[in-house]
């Protein structure tokens, strides 16, 4: 016991400079906000209180109802999780990603490196995809494309809560018979019914151009 | 405010029209966004709605459609709204144009699908014509416009008609009703048609039918009456081509052949669509009988009748005829003509007729041949110089037409006819009667000049009981010869006919005739000169029917205002030889407040040359131009040169 005793600040010590955590495969470690499923080991760096997990896993996130699945994860509870081959589920849809990071602080995802975003009534492709789970908004920039319906676009502002999105110019969109287009800054307002059939309208309407000012020009 | 709506919605189309602002095709740079309609064409448009789930798009601030097929069609208007887009398209817009190939639709409502267009409440624009319809519907397919509740304003006349057909160079008019007026309401006549066909490239329009209609009073009109709707070149009214305008002068006898009474003025009444009355007078020329003509003419499918006077008596003419095969039908007719150069005939007759026409009977010669025979019976009866004559008639008759394709050398042609008639209650010389006539003929020409040779011979067995009015044959051979000189400027003619056989004929020279006319025109001036010699008199033994004169007339208009001619005849028979005319007649008009009238007037001084002491009268007429609002009335009567002339025109006041 004493022995024992005279180890534990030796041990205490060597866990500060590293651990290498044994813990069973699929395990829930369970936090406060968080609760985490590693695909392999996790390692706690106990200088920096970051965890990494070298061969991924999937950490929920209770309170926005999300989980993010990828191949290699490091998180802070309650400042940041980083995610690679991410796959994040949630009320909004699905977003992957060779790359994401959310912050807790403003409560962002933030996909690069090209990711998509499947939703409701919408999949799309972009170079980058922020997504505010306090503002149920995403936005997409850069590249943004989607195959059905057919459209591009510079960027695109998904209203996460009301079926509804902005494709901002220059843009193309089509869908079946009928091709749109606009140029830089044009706007095309996409509205969805609870089957996922779309709308699409060039003139905004007063109610979408509001949702979306914040991220406007 | 409807009508407001229609006004203002026509003088958009009429400013957007007249500014030569016409959507001939849509420019899709003009446009953001663009909406291709499966089977329709491309629709271009400023804004976009489109609810993928009831599958409807709405389009606005500005719409412009192009149709896939040809002809192309164009549509603009500010909104559309298109329901069924990616299944089966039907689109609806409102203060929508529509541009066909060469004329404008602007329509208060307009919806169309892949079939075609429809609209209301539109107004209709081309170069030609404008007005408004109730309804219209395009055939994308057919490129067709049916249009219905029709108001034109076609050249000088205003039109409405129940239905109409527009297709690019065509226009169709079904019950049309027209009239120049430019006040309300009809006005003082219409002229009113159930068919009538626009060329629109022309301008020419063709009446069929026609009828013009005043004071209660229905007239036909020239049954295929042609009119120029832009009006005459200069006259500034519209102008009848190629015939009168009232059918009156040129009515086609409804019952057999037309009856030989001089000229003849008459009004055909229309009393029903089976019946009219013609009404007026005959025989205004010399050796005719001056008489009324009063006559009923009923037309019943396969019945006709002509029943009353004309001008040289009393008629009573009926047929039935029915078809029994193509080109085979029998008659069954009754012929009842009252006067002396008739022979007072009355007749009952059955005849079975065929015709038969063969083209190009040999291939390699591109010819022709008309065969034609008749098989008849009939009950006649004739009074001949104080004598009743009566008989049956049975008999056939046969002719062949053939017509050779044109050659270097001219064009040949055979025309023979051979009839059989027996009498029974004949007497021995005129019991049968058999006719064969023999013409071969041939005509050629080079360039400008022209010529012709016939060869007629009849040989006549037997002979007729009844007189030549009806079917009396005489033996007869003569020889006929022409040629001519035409240009755009005048003409010089040589003639002769030579006998060798006339029943009554002393001088076998029938005809040695030199005709001469010359035109010129110098700005608002122009003239008319003619010059014929007749020798034929000269070059046998004197006969009554055969003439030599040397006549020369010369006719000056200057604009349309003088005309002024001079004409002179000189005869030169050895018994008759002197000067018989040397006539001047003239025209001027007289212009009073919305009234011209043109006296003509001609006077034959040639008795002064001989002693008379007064000239004569060879002609005189009246013409009556009446303004109105609806125009310009013509209405004009002239006799001359033994011959009647009448014209009834409307103009539009310039």
């Amino acid at each position: 016991m004493s022995l024992r005793r005279s180890f534990l600040p030796l041990f205490l010590l060597a866990l500060s400079a590293s651990v290498a955590w044994a813990a069973p495969v699929g395990t829930p470690q369970d936090f406060a906000a968080l609760t985490v499923r590693p695909s392999g080991p996790e390692e706690l760096d106990l200088t920096t209180g970051v965890t990494t997990l070298p061969q991924g896993g999937e950490i929920s996130y209770r309170e926005e109802g999300v989980t993010l699945v990828g191949s290699f994860i490091r998180y802070l509870e309650g400042d940041f999780i980083e995610v690679e081959t991410a796959v994040v589920r949630g009320d909004f849809g699905t977003l992957t990603s060779p790359s994401l990071r959310f912050e807790f602080a403003s409560q962002r995802l933030r996909a690069a490196q090209g990711a998509t975003f499947v939703g409701e009534a919408l999949g799309l492709g972009a170079d980058t995809i922020e997504i505010d789970l306090k503002g149920d908004v995403a936005v997409l920039s850069g590249g943004v494309t989607s195959t059905t319906p057919e459209l591009s676009g510079e960027r695109a502002l998904i209203d996460l809560s009301g079926r509804q999105a902005l494709l901002v110019g220059p843009y193309r969109y089509q869908d079946g018979p009928f091709a749109l287009r606009g140029d830089a800054g044009e706007l095309l307002a996409l509205t969805w019914d609870a089957a996922g059939a779309l709308s699409a309208e060039t003139q905004v309407p007063a109610a979408v151009r509001l949702r979306f000012a914040p991220f406007l020009p | 405010m409807h009508f407001l709506r229609s006004f203002t919605l026509w003088l958009l189309a009429f400013w957007l029209f007249a500014s030569g602002v016409v959507f001939a095709s849509c420019v899709p740079e003009d446009y953001a966004q663009e909406l291709t309609l499966p089977g329709l064409g491309v629709v271009y448009t400023g804004d976009f709605r489109y609810n993928s789930a009831r599958d409807e798009a709405r389009l606005f601030n500005g719409v412009c459609f192009t149709s896939a097929g040809e002809p192309s069609v164009t549509l603009s208007a500010p909104t559309m709204h298109v329901a069924g887009v990616q299944a089966e398209p039907t689109f609806v817009a409102e203060g929508a144009t529509l541009t066909l190939e060469t004329f404008t639709l602007f329509a208060e409502r307009l919806s169309g699908n892949a079939v075609g267009i429809r609209l209301r409440n539109l107004s209709v624009m081309s170069p030609q014509f404008s007005g408004r319809a109730v309804r219209a519907r395009y055939n994308l397919e057919r490129g067709w416009t049916v249009l219905t509740g029709v108001s034109l304003r076609l050249g000088n006349f205003r039109v409405e008609s129940t239905a109409a057909a527009l297709s690019a160079n065509r226009l169709v008019l079904r019950n049309a009703r027209a009239s120049t007026c430019a006040c309300e309401g009809d006005g003082p006549y219409t002229l009113s048609a159930p068919g009538v066909t626009i060329n629109l490239l022309t301008g020419v329009a063709r009446i069929k039918q026609g009828r013009l209609e005043a004071m209660g009073l229905r007239v036909p009109l020239n049954p295929n009456l042609r009119l120029l709707l832009d009006g005459a070149p200069g006259a500034g009214g519209s102008a009848v081509i190629g015939g009168p305008l009232l059918a009156a002068p040129a009515a086609p006898e409804p019952v057999g052949a037309t009856i030989d009474q001089g000229t003849k003025v008459a009004v055909p009444l229309q009393l029903a669509p089976w019946a009219s009355l013609e009404l007026g007078g005959a025989g205004f020329a010399a050796r005719y009988p001056t008489g009324l003509v009063a006559l009923l003419n009923l037309n019943l499918d396969r019945w006709r009748a002509a029943l009353g006077r004309v001008g040289p008596g009393w008629r009573a003419d009926a047929i039935f005829r029915t078809p029994l095969a193509p080109g085979l039908d029998v008659d069954l007719s009754t012929t009842n003509r009252d006067w002396r150069a008739a022979g007072f005939l009355h007749e009952v007759a059955l005849s079975l007729n065929g015709a038969r026409r063969l083209t190009q009977i040999s291939a390699e010669l591109g010819d022709t041949l008309v065969l034609s025979g008749q098989l008849f019976g009939a009950l006649s009866r004739q009074t001949l110089a104080d004598t009743l004559v009566a008989s049956p008639r049975l008999g056939v008759k046969g002719s062949a037409l053939y017509t050779g394709a044109p050659t270097p050398l001219g064009t040949f042609g055979l025309r023979t006819e051979t009839g059989f008639t027996y009498y029974p209650l004949g007497s021995a010389d005129d019991q049968t009667q058999l006719g064969v006539k023999l013409v071969p003929s041939w005509r050629a020409q080079s360039g400008p000049l022209y010529s012709a040779f016939s060869f007629e011979h009849q040989a006549v067995l037997g002979g007729s009981p009844f007189a030549k009015s009806l079917d009396r044959l005489e033996p007869k051979s003569f020889v006929d010869g022409s040629v001519a000189w035409v240009d755009d400027h005048g003409s010089l003619k040589l003639q002769g006919r030579y006998a060798f056989r006339l029943a009554g004929a002393t001088n076998p020279v029938r005809i040695a005739r030199l005709e001469a006319a010359r035109t010129f025109s110098l700005g608002d001036f122009s003239t008319v000169n003619r010059f014929t010699a007749e020798f034929a008199g000269l070059l046998g033994p004197a006969d009554r029917d055969i003439d030599a004169f040397v006549r020369a007339e010369t006719e000056f208009v200057l604009a349309s205002d003088l005309e002024l001619g001079f004409k002179a005849r000189y005869d030169l028979l050895p018994d008759e030889a002197g000067l018989k005319l040397l006539e001047v007649y003239a025209s001027y008009p007289l212009t009073f407040s919305g009234l011209t009238l043109r006296p003509f007037l001609g006077l034959n001084a040639a008795p002064l040359v001989t002693g008379e002491p007064l000239p004569t009268v060879t002609g005189y007429g009246l013409s009556v131009a009446v303004k109105s609002c609806c125009g310009t009335l013509v209405a004009s009567y002239r006799l001359h040169d033994e011959s009647v002339r009448t014209a009834f025109d409307v103009r539009l006041s310039p």
